[in-house]
């Protein structure tokens, strides 16, 4: 008998909003949350919702014989807490005991390429939310587009993790096949290989008219599964969990396929395993270099859909480079934020290889080229080194004399009064005097134009956040006055 | 075989042509007759110019007629060239619709005397005389349309030119437009697509030429007709909306039309004077070195059915901005696209593309690819097969 160890990875990015150059410094969010709030609703309802259902029905028909396996992004969990109702069908299927958890990163991001530091950080931050809602911690890993090379092992291995999922690609694998358990190299860390062309024949040709298999019928799958008998262990189907729905709708009959194959393997006498009983009970039968990065993108099995080009290798050298300022300086929200922009979507979205061809990928892409893509983003990047800039000057309270020069023409300070300001010292002066009515027209419970002027024209964010929260026309004019005697002394 | 005699109704060779529609016609007569087939060129050209500077194959015969027209002329400018011309007034009629007439009668005089299977015409005023040449000789007509009345009037259109085109639609035997774009515009005249097949406009692309030296003049160019449907107000408020924001930029308007006074005065009034320089009409030599020194090319046209300028920009290395209302979006895949209405956003673009030097690099390489994709043998090819088509049908 064989065993299929059944995998489905879940994730939905959080999309960036149409952040032009111009909203560099002004307060606009980087994260767009009317899209992401309908492309979620209708995963949800066209994939989530009915395939939980399919798989739970399934759990308690064959009486825990049917096994399945998730890895749910920290940065989906998140996005569901609005909908405990998904949520909670997740969870009903974790219960049963008949389904494994897989640890990745939190940000389905590329750090294990650009910083081991950061990478780290992201499992254990997604390990404690699965912890959180679960309460599972998991013992086998998988990275970012299934990325993996010895390195990887051996890190996830130190970590604490017992298994790794990999790519089965042929030209690493050679003469094996993927229906066995193997051990990294370099490390103790056991590998679950995809059986890549079983699982693609439901992921990606199942709907496919002109393949020779159509249409895959649950009994026809459910034989090509049983061949492997005598020649394997496992079958290892491995894929995203959008293809329930999603990259097939639910016209293709892929419910009805979903529904129908476990019972068929079941029937055949073979049966189903998760990933951390498969490395439990079958021994490694041999060691597999993977020297460097195999992934299960593309008929390249690389990472060049993400680092191709030369956008993305500049947007993604631009956020690493960020990384030991911003977690020295950044506060939790800021961070945050960078770490959202890491995730690999964003990357994607600048692949040109497929654009040369004039074809998109298309699902969930919201830009009309990768050009956009990458501006959008460097906007975003730039907002964010922008913020952080001011953070550091505020904590390092930083001064230069040019605070005090005159700004140049066209940024000077318009007062209502008919009074025009150009430097601090002015600025001071024309606040003491101003009558009480029209200074509460630039500081109020709403605003404080004379903080915004410090800050985006003089550029003194230590100033501007001095007075930002004081109401009182003294006390700022004081502060600013005080300011400026610092600053002579420079 | 016998060869396939062409009787083509063309518009003036570089460096006397206007707008793209000379160029066209010099690629495409020269192509069909390298690819074998008998082109007899009837070509309108002005009072002064002499001998063609540029000449096709021998199998391109040419014949000319002497005639005030031009492509994109319309009743004032044609009043004006008139004045302009005014020692030879007897050659040429009293107003537009006379000249128009003028040159049919001598185009038909042309045509009685020329043996040919088929007539293709390019543009409204020659489908006058395409449709009487259809008329006496029973072979068919072919409309090659590179602009309509439509595009050309941004709404108010000359019903008499409208008429015309709607008139030659109808009794055209096929048409071919330079775009998806300019075929949807003909079939909003009622006329069914069946009808209409699509030929990209090419460009000669010196393939060898994969990169340009890396400047950062921070240039960005306008090259086109100073019209209406080319929203050279819209390139003008954007470089206002830029240099609020970053002031070492220049734009250049490089092109001459009727709206170039008033395209000056817009960009006093609006302050940047001193950023836009406008250089009026241009030679061959002096476009290359502008494309050599701009830094990014702009096409905002308010309707663009085709747009050859976004290949030749991208053929040197410049990045284009592109109205989505064009027919080469089509075919140039690598490049912004944008509503020439959304100030805002070419304004957004512009400054990525100079503050970002990689996106330039990126989407040049890229535009490369979709350069090589397209030539001109291949659209003569197409148009052949059109030929072939028609002919089988009439025998």
């Amino acid at each position: 008998m064989v065993s299929v160890c059944f995998y489905m990875h879940v994730h939905q990015p959080i999309r960036i909003n149409n952040f032009r150059i111009f909203d560099i410094g002004t307060e606009k969010s980087y994260f767009d949350e009317e899209r992401n709030k309908e492309y979620l609703e209708r995963i949800i309802e066209k994939s989530y919702l009915p395939t939980n259902k399919i798989l739970l029905d399934l759990i308690h028909k064959t009486d825990g014989k049917f096994k399945v396996s998730f890895s749910i992004t920290g940065v989906l969990l998140e996005q569901l807490e609005k909908y405990p109702k998904v949520l909670e069908s997740f969870k009903k299927i974790v219960e049963t005991g008949c389904c494994d958890l897989v640890c990745e990163s939190y940000y389905h991001s590329l750090a294990s390429v650009f910083s081991l530091d950061e990478f780290k950080k992201q499992i254990k931050k997604q390990e404690k939310k699965l912890y959180d809602i679960f309460g599972v911690k998991p013992k086998i890993f998988r990275n970012t587009e299934l990325a993996y090379q010895n390195e990887i092992g051996r890190f996830a291995a130190q970590l604490g993790y017992k298994g790794i999922l990999a790519e089965g690609w042929d030209k690493v694998l050679e003469w094996r096949n993927p229906c066995f358990v193997y051990k990294g190299k370099n490390s103790n860390i056991k590998l679950l290989l995809k059986q890549y062309r079983l699982s693609d024949d439901i992921a990606f040709r199942f709907s496919e008219r002109k393949w020779e298999g159509w249409p895959l019928t649950a009994d026809k799958f459910a034989d090509w599964i049983s061949r492997y008998n005598g020649n394997g262990n496992l079958v290892n189907l491995f894929m995203d969990y959008e293809t329930f729905g999603e990259h097939q709708w639910k016209e293709t009959g892929i419910f009805e396929f979903l529904r129908h194959f476990p019972l068929k393997v079941l029937e055949k006498g073979d049966g189903f395993i998760t990933p951390t009983e498969s490395i439990e009970k079958y021994k490694p039968v041999a060691e597999i270099d993977f020297p460097t990065i195999v992934s299960w993108a593309d008929t390249e099995r690389d990472m060049s859909a993400w680092l191709g080009n030369k956008m993305q290798q500049a947007a993604l050298s631009k956020i690493y480079r960020l990384e030991g300022e911003i977690l020295r300086y950044g506060d939790k929200n800021l961070i945050d934020r960078w770490r959202k922009l890491q995730t690999g979507d964003h990357f994607y979205y600048m692949c040109t290889k497929w654009f040369a061809d004039g074809d998109v990928h298309k699902y969930f892409n919201p830009y009309k080229n990768p050009y956009d893509a990458y501006i959008i983003f460097m906007n975003v990047l730039n907002d964010l080194e922008l913020r952080l800039k001011y953070i550091k000057r505020i904590k390092n309270n930083y001064m230069d004399k040019e605070f005090l020069n005159e700004v140049e023409s066209g940024k000077e300070f318009y007062l209502k009064n008919g009074r025009i300001i150009r430097c601090l010292e002015e600025l001071a002066r024309e606040i003491k005097e101003l009558d009480r009515g029209t200074f509460l027209e630039y500081v109020n419970e709403e605003r404080n134009d004379f903080a915004n002027w410090i800050r985006d024209v003089i550029g003194d964010v230590v100033l501007a956040k001095r007075i930002k929260r004081i109401k009182k026309q003294s006390t700022i004019s004081r502060a600013i006055t005080e300011r400026v005697a610092r600053l002579n002394l420079l | 075989m016998e060869p396939i005699k062409v009787l083509m109704f063309g518009w003036e060779f570089p460096p006397y042509s206007i707008g793209g529609l000379g160029k066209v016609t010099y690629h495409l007569s020269n192509t069909l007759a390298n690819l074998g087939t008998k082109i007899s060129l009837i070509l309108p050209v002005k009072g002064k110019s002499g001998k063609l500077k540029i000449t096709p194959t021998s199998f391109v015969s040419v014949k000319r007629i002497k005639t005030l027209l031009s492509p994109y002329l319309d009743e004032k400018t044609y009043q004006y060239q008139y004045l302009l011309e005014g020692k030879e007034a007897k050659t040429y009629g009293g107003d537009l619709k006379e000249e128009i007439e003028s040159f049919t009668k001598r185009g038909i005089e042309i045509a009685k005397s020329e043996n040919f299977d088929l007539i293709h015409c390019h543009d409204w005023m020659t489908f006058p005389v395409g449709m009487q040449t259809k008329e006496f000789s029973g072979k068919p007509l072919i409309l090659h349309v590179h602009t309509t009345e439509l595009d050309r009037s941004c709404g108010g259109y000359n019903p008499f030119v409208y008429n015309i085109e709607l008139n030659a639609f109808n009794k055209a035997d096929k048409i071919i437009a330079v775009s998806n774009y300019t075929k949807n515009k003909i079939a909003s005249y009622g006329i069914t697509k069946d009808k209409i097949e699509v030929v990209h406009n090419a460009i000669a692309f010196d393939r060898a030429r994969e990169s340009k030296p890396y400047n950062k003049n921070n240039i960005v160019l306008y090259f086109g007709r100073l019209s209406m449907h080319k929203g050279p107000d819209y390139f003008i408020r954007a470089a206002k909306r830029v240099l609020d924001y970053k002031k070492d930029v220049l734009f250049v308007v490089a092109g001459s039309g009727e709206l170039l006074p008033e395209m000056i005065d817009l960009a006093c009034d609006l302050g940047i004077g001193d950023k836009i320089l406008f250089t009026g009409r241009l030679e061959d030599e002096e476009i290359k070195k502008i494309y050599e020194a701009a830094e990014l090319y702009v096409l905002p046209s308010v309707s663009e059915p085709f747009g050859i300028t976004a290949l030749e920009a991208a053929s040197n290395g410049v990045p284009v901005i592109l109205s989505k209302n064009s027919g080469v979006k089509e075919v140039l895949k690598n490049c912004f696209q944008v509503n020439f209405w959304d100030i805002e956003e070419i304004a957004d673009k512009i400054i990525s593309v100079l503050e970002y030097g990689t996106v330039k690099e990126e989407i040049t390489t890229n535009a490369y690819h979709d350069l090589k994709k397209i030539s001109w043998e291949k659209q003569a090819l197409k148009v052949i097969g059109i030929y072939n088509s028609l002919l089988k049908k009439v025998n």
